[in-house]
């Protein structure tokens, strides 16, 4: 991993830079150098994740004070950095939506809940035959596509947190980003005393929103008049 | 009765289905049996290498129980050992006496289930009262009192608090300040008046609050007790930052 930075010159000397990878409650945190306004680019090479517990890893890089009475303060940060090998062709992202080519025999497509806690997946099945095209950019740019599968997608989502799985007590669980991603959507709150009937209303009216925002029935009717013309 | 001397195992799927159905059966009262059937039943599980003998003895705290489970499991080859769903609900089955004993009318109190079935998720898998015990000891020795000081089948309000906030678990000198503020040396418990809501002034729940707000500015794994301690409101802590800065763990 290799971290470029431009000159800070404003930050004491003996700033250092860390990267933290985490997955809950494990972690393991390496340094990777100090800015002392010589070194632009920092790297890490040969470390093994020997305590993370997990094969979906999530990184953090810190730029922390070392020095003085501001000891310990964060003067930068990013953070839910996720890697993907941009070689391989079995993973992609589409937004906060992990996407996965496998073989799926008959089906085109699936969502995926794995056990383990990490995001909720799309897999598609990388057996597809189609023309002009792969199921890589079939995801990302085929309209019809697109207007079929995401809402559902995004439904079967919302139901599994609103009625099998829901962690909002931590922050960082995908629970509560696919949850503020859907009330970006929604027209009404829903309340804590939501039963059953409201909560599929609710979600039903977020798909509505989502799709209208994203014009998944114009952009469906558009590809059906092409195809046909 | 549970087996004397035995390897350590770890439960296939079927044995992971039959503990669970057991667990279902005393909870609704249809059993009070102890689950011993289930641990030496070849069909339900496999030993694992290099074996590790354990005997069915008796803890009375969880410290205890993980003094003496912990270099047996570190031994074991055994890839994830720390949140493996089959050896700690094996684990669980074969100490269930100790975890969730019998009353004085011989009827268990069983909890909720993924106190005794590890799940791969790794956020109900704090709940373990076995592994998550094992995992606190594996981060976070010699500063552990808090979290082990129960009896095994007890979970500590410490320890949930502390596992509920990936940035305090995560940071060794936030856990040697908790242990510093709150652990009484000797009564061997906790100071009275640590526990309560995130609104008493001092709790361990408002040292969550407190710190977690604090994780966005202030590098927490990085940084010393003392480091920490100071950053702490003396108006709200005072009483145990004086505690603290009374108490210097040796390491």
């Amino acid at each position: 991993m290799q971290i470029l930075t431009s000159r800070i010159d404003y930050l004491p000397k003996g700033t250092a830079i860390f990267i933290e990878a985490y997955y809950r409650s494990s972690m393991m945190r390496f340094e990777l150098g100090r800015l002392d306004g010589q070194l632009d680019q920092f790297s890490l090479r040969g470390e093994r994740l020997t305590e993370i517990q997990s094969p979906r890893v999530t990184f953090r890089v810190k730029v922390v004070v070392r020095s003085g009475r501001h000891f310990g303060r964060i003067v930068g940060a990013i953070d839910r950095l996720q890697v993907l090998n941009r070689d391989s062709q079995d993973v992609d992202r589409i937004g906060l939506l992990p996407v996965r080519f496998e073989p799926l025999e008959n089906l085109i497509w699936k969502v995926d809940f794995p056990d383990d806690g990490t995001d909720p997946m799309l897999c598609v099945n990388s057996e597809l035959s189609v023309e002009f095209t792969s199921p890589s950019v079939l995801v990302r740019s085929n309209v019809t596509f697109q207007s079929l599968v995401f809402p559902e997608v995004v439904r079967r989502i919302l139901e599994h947190i609103l009625f099998e799985d829901n962690d909002e007590e931590d922050e960082d669980s995908w629970q509560v980003k696919w949850l503020q991603f859907a009330r970006s959507y929604e027209t009404e709150k829903l309340l804590p005393e939501a039963d059953e009937f409201d909560k599929h209303r609710w979600i039903e009216d977020v798909l509505n929103a989502f799709s209208q925002s994203n014009r998944l029935k114009d952009n469906f009717e558009a590809a059906l008049r092409e195809h046909h013309s | 009765m549970t087996p004397p001397f035995t390897t350590i195992r770890q439960f296939n799927d079927a044995g992971l289905r039959a503990f669970l159905d057991y667990l279902r059966r005393v909870k609704e009262g249809d059993t009070q049996r102890s689950p011993d059937f289930l641990v030496d039943d070849q069909k339900l599980s496999s030993a694992l290498n290099p074996g590790q003998w354990i005997d069915p003895r008796s803890f009375d705290t969880a410290l205890d129980m993980v003094e003496y489970l912990y270099p047996r499991v570190m031994a074991l080859s055994l890839p994830n050992k720390l949140y493996d769903p089959g050896l700690w609900s094996w684990l669980a089955a074969y100490y269930f006496d100790v975890i969730c004993p019998p009353d004085k009318h011989d009827r268990r109190r069983v909890g909720e289930l993924e106190s005794y079935i590890a799940t791969g998720d790794s956020r109900k898998s704090n709940r373990h009262l076995i592994s998550a015990a094992i995992r606190f000891y594996h981060y976070h020795r010699p500063h552990n009192q808090l979290a082990l000081y129960l009896s095994p089948g007890r979970r500590s309000e410490y320890l949930r608090v502390i596992q509920e906030s990936p940035q305090l678990f995560t940071s060794p000198g936030l856990i040697e300040a908790i242990h510093r503020m709150y652990w009484n040396p000797e009564t061997g418990a906790p100071y009275r008046g640590t526990l309560g809501d995130s609104n008493r002034s001092g709790s361990i729940k408002r040292l969550s609050v407190v710190m977690n707000q604090f994780a966005v500015n202030y590098d927490l794994q990085g940084m010393s007790a003392d480091q920490i301690l100071e950053l702490l409101p003396k108006k709200e802590f005072g009483r145990w930052l004086e505690i603290a800065e009374a108490v210097r763990t040796e390491v």
